[in-house]
């Protein structure tokens, strides 16, 4: 062919970017959605998402029983604030795999001088973790209580109802959030110290297990004794769960108790799980449609090694705080009493100190 | 914070204009460690090669200008900004490779350099668009969805040229960029670096203890020695040619010298590099030495115009043309 070829294919050379650019405030933004994904996995391979969406999936069934009871007008498998605590494992289980993943793998192929000739400050970095870590824990935590919740409300007979469900998952929200932020900080902090993620991942682990051992050898140090109480409270003969009349059966003839949690959810300050629980109750001559309760029962007394043992594991410390906050009786650890304010100075101190940790470890990061 | 003109394009257009200059710059680790004294330097645009040995102030002259570490005295100004009040937005703008290992194994090149596209500045899907382009001018085009970890060495390095590339640096700083590479890598990535820094008009300032790769490449050298700078100046004007012929024979060069020598021609043998040395006084010792080689049958292996090699002017020990002076 002699006419000249009426297409080429040019190679087009360089082209200069002249799209717009995005100040430090958006680059850490981005670094923070790049870490939540990778967290769970996504935009990674299969196996990086086995372990978070495992602890998700398990934590699930708990809340998936607790939606079932509530449609059957039973009481919760697991109740809200027993949450964070009962499933610590999965949590553990989560931060442990997730916080190398986040930190060890930087430090292991020295990829940090890339981030910190870019303009990222050195805080910015180790934050931009923190809190990509610190949310993801807190919704995989919130998730089953909000589950639960949902589930409670959709069965729920009456405004009331869901006003006292809603009290109830109060506390469960200050365990996820505060169990978030500790368990982020602290096993980030772990994970910043060396760059082999299984070594990471080990020592997160013992270090939670071994301490939650600790614990629960100390909460049984030198026995438990109990001392009687007896109080009263007055309750609607009508269950406030169900809104269906009578069941309580009070009364001088009727030997039967209301049921546990409703008396838990009723009369403050009274856990009925303990043992020697005697309830007898008369119809309130004055307030008609109520009750008269006198409940006889016995208080743990806990030794002060005791009290002191949670002071160790972070789910105690946080577990103690919510207990001391929240006047809890249904703790899963000793009542710190009159420890409780130190336990929540221990959270405090905790959280910011490993957060400050963090945060200085990178500022130390050599860049060659 | 969006700039749809990026100051620093006009900086490389005015070739008047210093994309690096620093005044009196001086480091010291903890007051002790003197890592520069004094330095004072000025870097035009087109490729800048930075020698020295190792331990002469090169990765702490590198941080400095990234605004990463702070001089203990002394100004620097990166691209028209102050390292030391404007070091973010002297990293927004300046690429760097570093020396050392620092790729994932993990990850594919497009992600990992899509992510470091994204820590620049790139919104996200600029950020895909330059990550694609920087890998296909490093030659990566057919390779960019393959794991990282799968790379050799060569393909490793253009990896982390194209993360310094990705998001169109003003000026790109390179540290040892041939490291680890064998012959036929290193010249590719130099005619890469020489590529980058003619066609696509972004200065590079390549920093390295081999003065004999990077004289190829650069147009000018600047050289620093225990902190200090040793010498700054163009490349020509250091490599002109000398009046000097470069005959190397397999054998009998003794036999050679004298037969030059009588034929009238200045001689100087160079027993370390078995080579003679032929004065040029003109066109006709071409000829002369070619016919001499010719009437002896001796295989000739090089003839060659000399030049001064850049590391003999930069060797302290070895003053200029020392080898012909003790002629």
């Amino acid at each position: 062919m002699s006419t000249a070829p009426t297409s080429v294919i040019h190679d087009i050379g360089y082209k200069p970017y002249t799209g717009p650019r995005l100040g430090r405030a958006q680059i850490v933004r981005a670094l923070y959605v790049h870490s939540v994904r990778s967290v769970f996995g996504l935009g990674r391979g299969p196996k990086a998402k086995i372990v978070p969406w495992f602890v998700i999936a398990v934590t699930m069934i708990p809340a998936a029983l607790n939606v079932y009871a509530a449609s059957i007008n039973h009481a919760p498998v697991m109740a809200y604030a027993d949450m964070g605590y009962n499933l610590m494992l999965f949590f553990v289980l989560f931060v442990a795999v997730a916080a190398p993943e986040l930190v060890s793998r930087d430090l292991r192929h020295h990829t940090l001088p890339l981030y910190f000739s870019r303009p990222l400050r050195r805080a910015d970095y180790p934050a931009a973790k923190l809190l990509a870590l610190c949310t993801s824990l807190f919704a995989v935590e919130f998730l089953p209580v909000l589950v639960s919740f949902l589930g409670q409300v959709a069965s729920a007979k009456s405004g009331h109802e869901i006003w006292l469900d809603t009290r109830d998952a109060f506390p469960a929200l200050f365990v996820a959030v505060f169990q978030a932020v500790l368990f982020s900080a602290i096993s980030l902090l772990m994970a910043s110290t060396t760059g082999r993620r299984v070594i990471a991942t080990g020592a997160i682990a013992i270090f939670f297990l071994v301490t939650t051992a600790i614990g629960h050898v100390f909460s049984d140090a030198l026995g438990t004794t109990y001392s009687p109480r007896t109080t009263s409270c007055v309750v609607p003969l009508v269950n406030p769960n169900t809104a269906q009349g009578d069941i309580f059966g009070v009364g001088p003839d009727n030997g039967n108790g209301p049921p546990t949690a409703a008396v838990n959810q009723l009369c403050p300050g009274v856990d009925l799980r303990h043992d020697n629980i005697d309830i007898s109750g008369v119809k309130d001559p004055n307030k008609p449609g109520y009750a008269d309760l006198t409940i006889q029962y016995q208080v743990p007394v806990y030794s002060t090694i005791a009290k002191v043992g949670g002071m160790f594991n972070p789910a105690d410390i946080v577990e103690g705080s919510r207990i001391w906050l929240f006047r809890a009786t249904d703790g899963q650890i000793p009542n710190p009493s009159p420890l409780g304010p130190v336990y929540g100075a221990e959270l405090l101190v905790l959280a910011a100190a490993a957060s400050g940790g963090l945060i200085l470890r990178y500022r130390k990061v050599s860049v060659s | 914070m969006t700039r749809a003109t990026p100051p620093y394009r006009r900086v490389v257009s005015d070739n008047e204009q210093s994309i690096i200059e620093a005044t009196a710059l001086t480091m010291r680790y903890r007051g002790v460690t003197t890592a520069l004294n004094d330095l004072t330097l000025s870097v035009r645009p087109g490729i800048t090669g930075l020698v020295g040995a190792n331990g002469a102030g090169k990765s702490t002259l590198i941080k400095i200008l990234l605004g990463l570490l702070t001089p203990t005295s002394g100004r620097v100004r990166v691209l028209g900004l102050d390292a030391r009040e404007q070091g973010e937005l002297i990293r927004a703008r300046v690429g760097y490779m570093p020396e050392h290992d620092c790729l994932p194994a993990d990850v594919t090149a497009t992600e990992f350099v899509t992510h470091l596209g994204r820590m620049s500045g790139l919104p996200a899907t600029a950020a895909k668009e330059q990550a694609a382009e920087a890998l296909r001018h490093v030659g990566l085009h057919e390779e960019r969805y393959r794991q990282i970890g799968t790379f050799s060495t060569g393909m490793k390095q253009r990896v982390k040229l194209a993360q310094a590339l990705v998001g169109d640096p003003g000026l790109l700083l390179l540290d040892e960029p041939t490291n680890g590479l064998d012959p036929a890598g290193r010249d590719a990535m130099l005619a890469l670096i020489h590529r980058i820094g003619n066609e696509f008009g972004i200065a590079v300032l390549v920093a390295s203890h081999l003065l004999s790769e990077i004289e190829r490449i650069c147009d000018h050298l600047v050289a620093i020695e225990g902190g200090r700078l040793l010498r700054a100046a163009s490349l020509d004007s250091m490599t002109q040619a000398l009046p000097w012929l470069a005959v190397e024979v397999d054998e009998g060069t003794d036999l050679l010298a004298a037969r030059l020598a009588e034929l009238g021609l200045t001689v100087s043998p160079q027993p370390t590099r078995r080579q003679l040395l032929v004065r040029l006084d003109g066109d006709p010792v071409f000829d002369t030495v070619r016919d001499t080689v010719a009437d002896l049958e001796l295989p000739l292996t090089r003839l060659e115009h000399r030049r001064h090699h850049v590391e003999e002017l930069f060797a302290e020990a070895m003053p200029e043309t020392a080898e012909e002076v003790s002629l």
